[in-house]
């Protein structure tokens, strides 16, 4: 029943192309809030729903890619991306936006240099890597994994 | 998709080589030398110029930079990264000193550029135009970055990731670039491709590059390949087809300092001829694959060379091959093994060409918390991405990062750019 509702929704809001990130549900956010962001999107949506995790999944014409990961219980507990800019984190991370920020710069204050990030924090799990036109990046909440779902399915 | 990119390439270098020829007067520029002088820029791995902060693991070269045209409005600006991962030269505003240069506008606006760095990391600020210099070679009239944060508009949420803003040169205490700029010299002529709309044909312009800026606030803009952030050897008159970055072995795992060079051209000159060197081509975002584990491992198909990664990069796949993360606050892309680990990984370019490759990984920790004298440290790995990788999404790359050139010459043809008559495969590719 939610399944089909979910899928109707993605027909719905299948819109014109375009490159940029637009507006999307954030990490810890509930279900409808990616139903309202929905209304503003400007890229190709697709929902795969399992039974453990549904996956949304919106792709930019210039090849950016990022999914949302959402529980049975509808919260978005992961979120991940690839391609040749960072998507808008202030708008993908939410809530956890402060803190991620905060740990990404403490990681580098004295200390200079290039390389991938690993945040392990209690609550908040962010790891990058890649290359100027090909990043890739994922984010999230190991408390709000779905029962039985391994960090790998985050990706 | 790459041949459409040449043909519009070459006819924008063309392009812009015709307007901007003549600006530099008389003196002749990459002229052929055997070998020991005008395509060979010193490079160093020296910690950087911040005194108390040890940068370990990148090269650094100088560049000479002046108003176009001009022999007295000129700064020799020392320390640049030298960065086989980017495209493009950024220099920090503060590193110019009183050379005040033109400044790129469309319709009235000033063009602001971003670039983003794989740890989220950016920088921000105008595109100016500059002659630059590299050892004996020209780059007249190249458009460059200039590193500021703004005066009178915020940096644009797509630009800003949250990461640290590295528009400073930075300390022992706060954020900053670490460097003086970063001297891109990867395998794109420019930095971003696809914001040229009459190349990629894109309806609205990427986001986290190029912004036209007014007094209060920015959008997004395409910028025709000829005014974006140029990777400065293509604008060399001759030696203009890649770069070899050289670098020698250090005697033991941890250094003070190494020397080496980056040589402009590939087969132009007798000093940087493709001789034995094996050539990795590569897919539509200039990566290749690299198989990790050599034996049994996971393959990873988003991996890449680069000189501007601060050490060894790889997932750690408990499967396979259990290499320990450190856990200490702050250091937790590094790894922390309690002896010296000894790996290997198998390189795989698109051509099919392969190559098994040593490495070892020794404690981050102590590596960084015991030792500020030595710049060189062969065995710093982190990790790259945690867990299996499956499909090529996310976690599927492995980064060969400086350590990687210690005792190599590595090779990187440019995208588009001719390459000698005895290389197997057109660019863009990595030989070494």
């Amino acid at each position: 029943m939610k399944t089909s509702k979910r899928i109707s929704l993605t027909a719905l809001f299948l819109l014109m192309l375009a490159f940029s990130f637009p507006a999307f549900a954030a990490l810890g956010g509930d279900e409808s809030s990616v139903a309202t962001d929905m209304a503003q999107m400007k890229a190709t949506v697709k929902v795969t729903p399992g039974d453990a995790f549904a996956v949304h999944e919106m792709k930019g014409s210039g090849g950016s890619v990022v999914r949302e990961f959402v529980s049975p219980a509808g919260r978005v507990f992961g979120v991940a991306w690839q391609g040749p800019s960072i998507p808008d984190l202030h708008q993908l991370l939410g809530t956890y936006f402060q803190q991620y920020s905060a740990a990404a710069q403490a990681a580098k204050a004295g200390h200079p240099g290039r390389r991938p990030l690993n945040i392990q924090l209690p609550g908040l799990v962010v790891q990058t890597s890649g290359h100027m036109r090909a990043f890739y990046g994922r984010a999230y909440d190991p408390s709000l994994l779905p029962q039985g779902v391994s960090a790998d399915a985050v990706r | 998709m790459r041949k459409f990119f040449f043909s519009v390439l070459v006819t924008a270098i063309l392009g812009f080589a015709s307007g901007c020829g003549s600006s530099s007067g008389s003196t002749p520029v990459g002229v052929p030398v055997g070998g020991s002088g005008g395509n060979k820029l010193s490079i160093a791995v020296d910690g950087g110029p911040i005194s108390g902060v040890d940068y370990e693991d990148a090269a650094f070269a100088s560049a000479k930079i002046c108003v176009p045209g001009s022999t007295s409005s000129c700064v020799t600006v020392d320390h640049l990264l030298v960065d086989t991962g980017s495209v493009g030269l950024r220099v920090l505003a503060s590193a110019l000193g009183t050379v005040s240069l033109p400044v790129t506008t469309s319709s009235g606006m000033n063009l602001n550029d971003c670039a983003q760095f794989v740890d989220n990391s950016f920088v921000w600020g105008q595109v100016e135009s500059a002659d630059v210099t590299l050892a004996g070679e020209v780059a007249s009239n190249i458009p460059i970055h200039v590193l500021a944060d703004p005066t009178g508009f915020a940096i644009p949420s797509t630009c800003n990731t949250g990461g640290p803003d590295e528009d400073q040169l930075g300390s022992a205490t706060t954020v900053g670039l670490g460097a003086n700029g970063i001297l891109g010299v990867g395998l794109e002529p420019v930095d971003c491709l696809a914001c040229d709309q009459s190349i990629s044909g894109l309806s609205t312009p990427p986001t986290g590059f190029y912004y036209l800026c007014s007094s209060s606030s920015c959008q997004s803009a395409f910028v025709p390949e000829g005014n974006q952030v140029l990777n400065p050897p293509v604008a060399f008159s001759v030696d203009n087809n890649g770069v070899i970055v050289e670098l020698t072995s250090p005697s033991s795992s941890t250094e003070a300092s190494l020397t080496g060079s980056l040589i402009f051209g590939i087969g132009t000159q007798s000093n940087n001829g493709l001789g034995s060197q094996t050539i990795f081509t590569l897919d539509n975002s200039d990566n290749f694959t690299t198989v990790f584990p050599t034996t049994g491992g996971q393959t990873l198909t988003s991996s890449f060379i680069d000189s501007g990664s601060n050490g060894i990069f790889f997932p750690d796949s408990a499967a396979n091959v259990p290499v320990v993360q450190c856990t200490a606050s702050g250091f937790t892309t590094f790894y922390c093994p309690t002896s010296t680990q000894a790996l290997s990984a198998q390189n795989l370019g698109a051509n099919g060409a392969s190559s098994t490759v040593g490495f070892n990984v020794d404690n981050a920790h102590t590596l960084l918390t015991t030792d500020f004298s030595d710049a060189v440290m062969q065995n710093l790995a982190g990790s790259n991405g945690v867990g299996t990788c499956v499909g090529g999404l996310g976690q599927c790359s492995f980064d060969w990062g400086l350590p990687f050139f210690y005792g190599r010459n590595v090779y990187v043809a440019i995208d588009g750019q001719a390459v000698p008559s005895n290389a197997s495969q057109p660019s863009p590719w990595w030989a070494y």
